[in-house]
């Protein structure tokens, strides 16, 4: 079930809201449990036993480590824990690319081969995985204490509007709000909450859709050899603005939810194309990604207190790391390696020697190369990712996909608000708007309702008038 | 908060206990099936696969949500939401298959013309020898009749014989009975009082509809009955707004707003003048959509004793709107009609000249008896 759907908009979602909100203080929490178990029980039925399987199993392991004073001990805890979690992480998800990968040097070598296995990827596997590593470590380094009440860290694993392509919430910032947020939750947190969640459908089904659609148009050519350069730089500009509204568009509709029910998930999008680096693109793009791995990943490897070129190699296998996270498959870790390789370049100088040139020169150069990083991202098989490349540089002309100006509308709204933060003037407009969405004033919260009510009602009618309405992190 | 609430349930209350009522869409809807709950099908995921798919076209207000779609993009963007229908010039509605027919996109090589028109010539000769009237009524190309509209894109050098010219040639050559409605309408265009065919339809209008009635009725009387047959009187009541018929392109977009143009359009009354010399005989009519608009005005239904309406050669319909069957599930359909009726008349457009003729001869041979 992803959020914008008519079966959660219309069906799932006010019915959950109903029952959260009249029922009493003591079930709300049961409540959103029970909402949990069925909206992920109805996307990914046979993986619900998994998910509740492998909640069970880390608590009682943190319960033990925490009780435990050797630190062999706690140790061996950790371990257990972190074994089961990315164990299963590498069957689901990892297991057919390894053995595709292994059979090839099996056969040279004759010593048989590996079957494939029928492996269905568990919807949300990678996020909640990382989920499940943030508890048990930070229980471990004793940042914070184990919860006490198994349904509570359930909760945590498997509360809906994070679990199937998060922000990646770290255990230690939700902990508390489990149990403590019903004082602090007001009236203008839910209407907050609402427009926020209104905001992140309609850039998920106006834009993001609209652009998925033409961006398919583009990478489903029957071969990309005949495609011609201008068609190419379309296709890659409208999945760059695709995925960037799309994800954006469900994390602003997770975190609108989770406030609706008094929760403050953490940020995970600031405006990344108007980064003037990679290094600045990755603090504002999937943000809670970044914060975990450089958490979890690259201080545990030694971070900046190494030697340079040992930093160079931990930045870069973090980028690895990352990329394969996305997704078993060759262009996913090229991906992460490419971004991994301009990192170190920026390290090594490059925003040294570049620091002169005016900003938009850097913010340019940078959204080239991330444009050219999704197309690694979008096409799955590597040839066929190299021949797009080819294409995007071979200046070949021919005729332009065909388009509507639906699309041409919706491509310069994308690149309007995607960029417009960068010129000053837009950029105070843009906070004004955006941050005050969180200050209501009477008239203002009665003016952001009814535009939300609005774009409601236009979000419904593009669900229902068009059967395109994928979710691109889904897959993640 | 409650607003939120009301604002969220309205659309699946409204579905469960309608209180507020939705006009219903136009044009071809395909059903979605609801799913059936099994433990297998939850497993699998089909039950949720099929039951999205089923609530995305079961909730309540959902004709009004489409039409909020259809306008927005009709209006802001100048796109249609429904099938093969494009907008020309000046808010002129067109099929794309009668544009692509008529800048010669569907071109036939003379040999399958003139097989085809052979078929049309064996199927006059068999029945006009076992004493039944024949003739052969080719329907209009709005594309031909209205060029000057049809979109840039399409306006590309013209040939100057299509599949068209070319089956006409083989009419004549063949000596088949034939009516040429696109001929006689190109000759009428600007003369008539009420368009022949309107901006959004993409058959003949209503008007023109009652002018080749009134045609196919003459013809008729004067080849073959000698003025017996019942000449209906005309009568035409003038309309500012269309009636279903003279939109028929512009309603399946499903718009809030209607047709963006107007004309003076027609509605025809008859008047079915009888003498003792009166016969009434029995008709087939075998034709494609471009019979509608004659069937639903009833005029046939009341020269002749009976008719039957044969859609293409698979659905089979009676006097008053009822349907008979569809041929493929019943093969037997219209097999004694066929031997009773007295008159038959194929209608079809330029590129389904060649549709209507294959399971026809079979059904003759079969009926006759005839290899």
């Amino acid at each position: 079930m992803i959020f914008s759907s008519i079966t959660f908009l219309l069906y799932f979602f006010p019915v959950f809201l109903l029952i959260y909100f009249l029922v009493g203080r003591k079930y709300k929490n049961v409540t959103i449990l029970l909402a949990s178990i069925i909206f992920y029980a109805w996307g990914a039925p046979r993986f619900i036993f998994v998910i509740l399987g492998t909640t069970v199993l880390d608590f009682l392991f943190v319960q033990r480590m925490h009780n435990y004073s050797k630190p062999l001990h706690k140790k061996l805890m950790l371990v257990l824990s972190l074994s089961m979690n990315l164990g299963l992480l590498f069957y689901f998800k990892y297991c057919n690319f390894f053995i595709d990968n292994l059979n090839p040097v099996f056969d040279a070598f004759n010593i048989g081969h590996i079957n494939l296995a029928k492996i269905i990827l568990p919807i949300g596997i990678s996020f909640y995985t990382f989920e499940s590593i943030t508890y048990v470590v930070d229980v471990y380094r004793g940042i914070h204490k184990p919860l006490k009440n198994f349904w509570d860290y359930q909760l945590y694993i498997i509360f809906f509007p994070k679990l199937i392509a998060g922000p990646i919430v770290r255990y230690h910032d939700i902990a508390d709000q489990i149990t403590d947020r019903f004082d602090r939750t007001v009236f203008d947190d839910r209407l907050i909450g609402f427009n926020r969640f209104i905001i992140g459908l309609s850039k998920k089904v106006l834009i993001a859709n609209v652009l998925g659609q033409q961006a398919d148009l583009v990478f489903g050519a029957a071969t990309y050899s005949q495609l011609p350069t201008a068609t190419a730089w379309f296709g890659i500009l409208c999945y760059t603005m695709q995925i960037y509204f799309d994800f954006s568009g469900y994390s602003d509709m997770a975190i609108g939810i989770a406030r609706m029910l008094g929760f403050r998930l953490p940020e995970n999008f600031n405006r990344p194309y108007i980064s003037t680096s990679i290094t600045e693109f990755w603090k504002r793009w999937h943000m809670t990604l970044g914060s975990w791995m450089r958490n979890y990943l690259y201080i545990p490897l030694g971070g900046n207190r190494q030697k340079p070129v040992r930093t160079y190699v931990n930045l870069w296998i973090v980028f690895l790391f990352s990329g394969l996270w996305h997704g078993a498959s060759w262009t996913f870790v090229l991906w992460g390696a490419f971004h991994g390789f301009w990192m170190v370049i920026e390290r090594i100088g490059l925003i040294k020697k570049t620091g002169k040139l005016h900003d938009w020169i850097k913010v340019l150069f940078t959204f080239l190369l991330v444009t050219i990083g999704w197309v690694l991202f979008r096409i799955e098989e590597l040839p066929d990712a190299i021949q797009y490349l080819k294409q995007m540089f071979n200046f070949e002309s021919g005729d332009f996909v065909k388009t509507n100006s639906l699309v041409w509308f919706t491509f310069v709204i994308a690149l309007f608000f995607s960029f417009s933060a960068f010129f000053k003037p837009f950029e105070k407009i843009a906070d004004k708007a955006w941050y005050g969405l969180d200050l209501l004033t009477n008239k203002r919260a009665v003016v952001l309702f009814m535009i939300s009510i609005v774009l409601f009602v236009i979000c419904i009618s593009r669900i229902v008038g068009s059967d395109f309405n994928p979710f691109i992190y889904f897959r993640f | 908060m409650g607003l939120v609430f009301i604002i969220l349930l309205l659309p699946v209350t409204n579905k469960i206990i309608p209180f507020i009522w939705s006009a219903g869409l136009k044009g071809a809807v395909t059903e979605t099936p609801n799913a059936n709950f099994t433990l297998d099908s939850w497993f699998s995921g089909t039950y949720q696969e099929k039951k999205e798919k089923y609530w995305n076209t079961h909730i309540g207000f959902y004709p009004d949500f489409i039409r909020i779609n259809n306008q927005i993009d009709f209006s802001c963007f100048g796109l249609l939401h429904a099938k093969d229908v494009i907008e020309g010039e000046a808010h002129y509605f067109y099929e794309r298959a009668y544009i692509e027919s008529y800048i010669g996109k569907d071109r036939l090589a003379d040999s399958v013309i003139l097989m085809d028109c052979k078929r049309i010539k064996w199927i006059q000769d068999s029945l006009t020898s076992r004493g039944k009237k024949f003739l052969f009524v080719i329907g209009t190309n709005k594309a031909d009749y209205f060029p000057e509209y049809i979109p840039g894109k399409y306006k590309v050098a013209i040939p100057k014989s299509r599949n068209y010219h070319r089956y006409l040639r083989y009419f004549d050559f063949l000596a088949i009975s034939y009516i040429d409605f696109n001929a006689y309408f190109m000759r009428q265009k600007g003369k008539t009082t009420y368009p022949l065919i309107t901006k959004f339809n993409t058959h003949w209008s209503s008007y023109g509809a009652s002018i080749v009635s009134d045609s196919i009725i003459r013809y008729l009387n004067l080849k073959y009955y000698d003025q017996r047959l019942i000449q209906p009187v005309i009568s035409y009541t003038e309309s500012k707004t269309y009636n279903s018929h003279d939109q028929e392109a512009f309603e399946p977009l499903n718009l809030i707003i209607g047709s963006p143009a107007k004309e003076i359009t027609a509605w025809p009354q008859y008047a079915y003048p009888k003498n003792k010399n009166t016969v009434m005989p029995k008709a087939i009519f075998l034709a494609d959509s471009y019979f509608w608009e004659i069937y639903d005005q009833k005029v046939m239904e009341s020269v002749f004793s009976d008719l039957q309406f044969w859609y293409y050669n698979r659905e089979f319909w009676g006097k008053d709107h009822r349907l008979l069957g569809d041929s493929q599930k019943n093969p037997e359909l219209g097999d004694d009609y066929l031997k009773e009726a007295d008159v038959v008349v194929l209608i079809a457009t330029e590129f389904h000249l060649n549709c209507l003729t294959d399971d026809f001869i079979k059904k003759i041979k079969k009926v006759y008896k005839l290899r």
